[in-house]
């Protein structure tokens, strides 16, 4: 064939490959896209609003600041078994698909259902922390700082109040599930707003923090506490309050102690794998981009928390931080928990300032609550596209929302909400038991990162994920550490007492152990009731 | 129907041919030899694949002077030593639907400034891999009695036309209608425009035409297999991320934004004709099984380059789907 009489293909030089025009090749993506949705999940007001604290209390003497560092390579380990996976398979959907396909069909399910059960817990939980850390504190500032006594009693009942409870839960859910019903463009915008909204809350706490000096915080903060408590001084008398009930709140340094504060922030801090690499089918030329982008979306976080920890502490003392934390404020002025906004609006005095604040605050848990369902709807997809689940969980509505599979998630949590209501589990457990249960499926996607280059040599020799450290692959090195992690963290939950895990051992293997169970049962139930076609719905077919 | 098997409310009509179908390998050789083994692994009488079949990328593999060789492979310098080390390489390009060219340094600094060059090598490979794949076919398809029906897809250049039409035992059934079993089958390669400008585009108006053509063929449409490359519009077949001119993703709210993109001819023309099942590609992401009136629409989807194949197992009987089921091989 002549050179003149050659078909055009359109063909460039594309970073070492020759490329023909051809459906799908897409040109570079931008990474910040992918890193918003990885930083959603362990977005640093969670960790300041629902953890922090926390941390303090369990481990007198412990360093946040040691902590959170320590928790950097378990963010990273996570991030990398995950990213270098779907590096490997690209459009693989999530743990269900990558579990189901490195290791067995038998435990991808167990991953998935563990995966689920995480899901529904911590849907569970934002439900549950819209009025314990939003609408109650919300209430009792702004009643507390504007004077309004009705508005503070309503404060303390929503928080205590089984009904109560369960209606603005009900309403999160709702919330939620108008916004994703709404299809994925109104979401996204949606998604966005509140995203600014939350950080913008943050940060607005943390330049306030930043240039009042803690002399007028104090100032501010005592005049403010004496209307309701007759002392001029509240601010050491919080303290004071605290050292005589036997609560250290200047601790020497201690590393042991620091080691629970650890687990706590890995609570929040270890899921920065949400994305999905987008950009095209022939696999982009970085080999870490995808992991690279999952990994900062676990540091950034991690970074600005030590950053604004450190603004707090210095603006408000991190002995009456840690005394109003483990023995409350004084009477009078005590409210649901004692957050950094609620804080943050006392040193201002302005009801306003509350009110904006903790508005701009609450809208994250709608937020977070919308990511996590949408591991739910895509196991359901997955199972149905199985032949698992009917067919009909996968109708979407005209704006593209699978609105089916999404209620029967909403649905499913909600019931486990109300457990968690009557049952009086407590606010913090629930995201543990969220946390331990969603370790089992991650651990199992470190197994997969371990095993893949020997289960699955070819994918891997094909893959851009061929490095090794002295002749161990990366990916399998990051799978050990990632499995390392889960066991860990699993260990300090049960150990240490401070963090309630281990005083109900029942009910805890029943939201942790008992859904990976579940997932097994469930796999040998499918295939006893389809027989051979439950199994080749996986099964690789050998090469002709 | 979940737990249990997909089959129509007439239990009683009897089988008439068993097959499995899927689309848009793009030069994975992995995939195109499982597509072969999946004519035993199911136990199907017919296998039917539904276009795109040709590779988006080729790989200069440098032979340098000291008898080794080198590439840049997606971003990762690779290199071998020798033969095993060259196989190797070369295994893992193809595992990733690509095509692998050893060539001099001069040659490859010469394809890279001249697009002539490398419209040649493109063709030369692409068709030189086919016909490897359809000797393939026809040697052991034949030896095992399996129907292969194979039709290039939009992506698919003009020379892949003639080397499926001198197949032996593989038919090629694009542009014509065709038997699958006791089934009537119309297949139609053609896509809508899209950003890319393929080889197969034309017009909506123009792809209705095509299409209808063959369907006026047919003698009993609603009894008949549509195989069309592109998936119906709005079917939730055809979502895809949106794009930009200049091919960069579209982002709203910092997010990709997906669209439907597929045919509205293609489907006019389900809505028309009613097929007893339509069988889709194009759209790797839209996996999916709808409803379009009577008629059974199928997208599979597409993993080519994590050496997965996506395809369906499909039973028909006598104006009726008995069973069907996606599967990942």
């Amino acid at each position: 064939m002549s050179t003149t009489d050659a078909p055009s293909h359109g063909t460039s030089d594309n970073g070492g490959l020759f490329t023909r025009s051809a459906t799908g090749l897409v040109r570079g993506v931008p990474p910040r896209s992918s890193l918003i949705m990885n930083l959603i999940p362990g977005h640093p007001t969670q960790t300041m609003a629902a953890v922090l604290l926390f941390a303090l209390t369990v481990g007198p003497g412990g360093s946040p600041y040691l902590a959170m560092l320590l928790v950097v390579p378990m963010s990273l380990a996570f991030s990398y078994a995950f990213g270098y996976l779907t590096q490997m398979i690209p459009r693989s959907g999530g743990d269900y698909m990558l579990v189901s396909r490195v290791i067995h069909p038998a435990i991808g399910y167990v991953s998935v259902f563990c995966m689920t059960t995480a899901g529904l817990l911590s849907n569970a939980f934002f439900a549950l922390a819209i009025t314990t850390a939003g609408i109650a504190p919300l209430c009792s500032a702004v009643g507390l700082i504007g004077g309004y006594p009705g508005l503070v009693e309503f404060g303390s009942t929503v928080s205590s109040s089984k009904g109560w409870l369960l209606f603005f839960g009900a309403i999160i859910y709702i919330i939620s599930g108008l916004m994703q019903l709404a299809g994925w463009k109104t979401l996204l915008r949606i998604q966005n707003v509140f995203f600014v909204m939350v950080t913008l809350a943050l940060v607005i706490c943390g330049v306030v923090a930043l240039f009042q000096s803690k002399a007028d915080f104090i100032t501010n903060f005592n005049t403010f506490a004496s209307t309701f408590t007759g002392d001029s001084d509240s601010y050491h008398g919080t303290i004071k309050a605290a050292t005589d009930a036997g609560i250290d709140v200047a601790p020497a340094f201690s590393f042991s102690a620091t080691i629970p504060i650890v687990a706590v922030f890995a609570t929040t801090a270890i899921f920065s794998y949400w994305s999905t690499f987008v950009g095209g089918e022939l696999r982009q030329a970085s080999s870490s981009k995808t992991a690279r982008n999952m990994a900062l979306g676990g540091i950034i976080p991690l970074i600005i928390v030590a950053i604004f920890t450190a603004i707090f502490f210095r603006g408000y003392g991190s002995d009456f931080l840690r005394a109003a934390q483990a023995n409350g404020l004084p009477e009078g002025i005590a409210g649901p928990g004692t957050s950094i906004f609620y804080l943050s609006s006392i040193g201002v005095g302005s009801v306003a300032f509350a009110v904006i604040i903790f508005v701009l605050y609450m809208v994250f848990w709608p937020l977070l609550m919308y990511i996590s369902t949408l591991q739910q709807t895509r196991a359901i997809f997955a199972m149905s596209f199985d032949g698992v689940l009917p067919q009909g969980v996968t109708k979407v509505n005209s704006r593209g929302c699978p609105w089916l599979a999404l209620v029967i998630s909403l649905i499913a949590s909600y019931i486990v909400f109300i457990y968690s209501v009557w049952n009086a589990t407590g606010f913090f457990q629930v995201l543990v038991y969220a946390l331990l249960v969603q370790l089992i499926a991650m651990a199992l996607v470190g197994v997969a990162g371990v095993l893949v280059p020997y289960t699955r040599p070819e994918l891997y020799r094909a893959s851009t994920t061929v490095k090794s450290v002295l002749g161990i692959p990366v990916v399998s090195i990051a799978g050990a550490g990632a499995i390392l992690t889960a066991v860990f963290v699993w260990w300090a939950y049960l150990h240490y007492d401070a963090l309630g895990t281990n005083a109900d051992i029942p009910k805890l293997l029943m939201w942790t152990v008992g859904p990976a169970v579940l997932g097994i049962l469930f796999f040998i139930a499918v295939r006893i009731i389809k027989g051979p076609d439950a199994e080749r719905v996986y099964r690789e077919i050998p090469p002709e | 129907m979940g737990l249990l098997n997909r089959k129509s409310k007439d239990k009683s009509s009897a089988k008439t041919i068993s097959l499995y179908y899927a689309s848009d390998l793009h030069g994975s050789e992995r995939c195109w030899r499982k597509f072969l083994g999946a004519g035993r692994f199911y136990e199907v009488e017919a296998l039917i694949m539904g276009g795109d079949l040709t590779g988006k990328a080729v790989v200069p593999i440098e032979h340098r002077a000291d008898g080794g060789y080198s590439t840049e492979f997606l971003g990762e310098e690779r290199t071998a030593a020798d033969a095993e080390g060259l196989a190797e390489l070369v295994d893992a390009i193809r595992f990733n639907g690509m095509y692998p060219w050893i060539a001099d340094a001069a040659e490859i600094a010469d394809a890279r400034i001249d697009e002539r060059v490398r419209d040649r090598i493109f063709e030369r490979v692409m068709v030189d891999e086919l016909q490897r794949w359809i000797d393939l076919a026809d040697e052991r398809m034949a030896a095992h009695g399996i129907a292969v029906y194979v039709m290039p897809g939009n992506d698919d250049p003009w020379s892949c036309d003639s080397v499926l039409e001198s197949a032996k035992h593989v038919q090629a059934c694009d542009g014509r209608v065709v038997r699958v079993g006791p089934h009537e089958m119309i297949s139609v390669a053609y896509a809508n425009p899209t950003p890319w400008s393929s080889p197969r585009e034309v017009p909506e108006d123009e792809l209705y035409t095509m299409i209808q053509g063959l369907a006026e063929q047919l003698e009993d449409p609603t009894n008949a297999i549509f195989n069309l490359h592109v998936p119906p519009k709005a079917s939730g077949l055809d979502t895809a991320n949106e794009m930009n001119d200049d091919l960069t993703l579209r982002y709203v709210s910092g997010q990709p934004n997906p669209v439907p993109v597929g045919s509205t001819a293609v489907r006019q023309i389900i809505e028309e004709y009613q097929p007893l099942l339509a069988l889709h590609g194009h759209i790797h992401e839209s996996r999916g099984i709808v409803k379009i009136g009577r008629t059974l629409a199928i997208n599979t989807g597409s993993e080519y380059n994590s050496g997965h194949i996506h395809g369906a197992v499909i039973t028909l009987a006598d104006h009726a789907v008995l069973k069907h089921q996606l599967v990942v091989g």
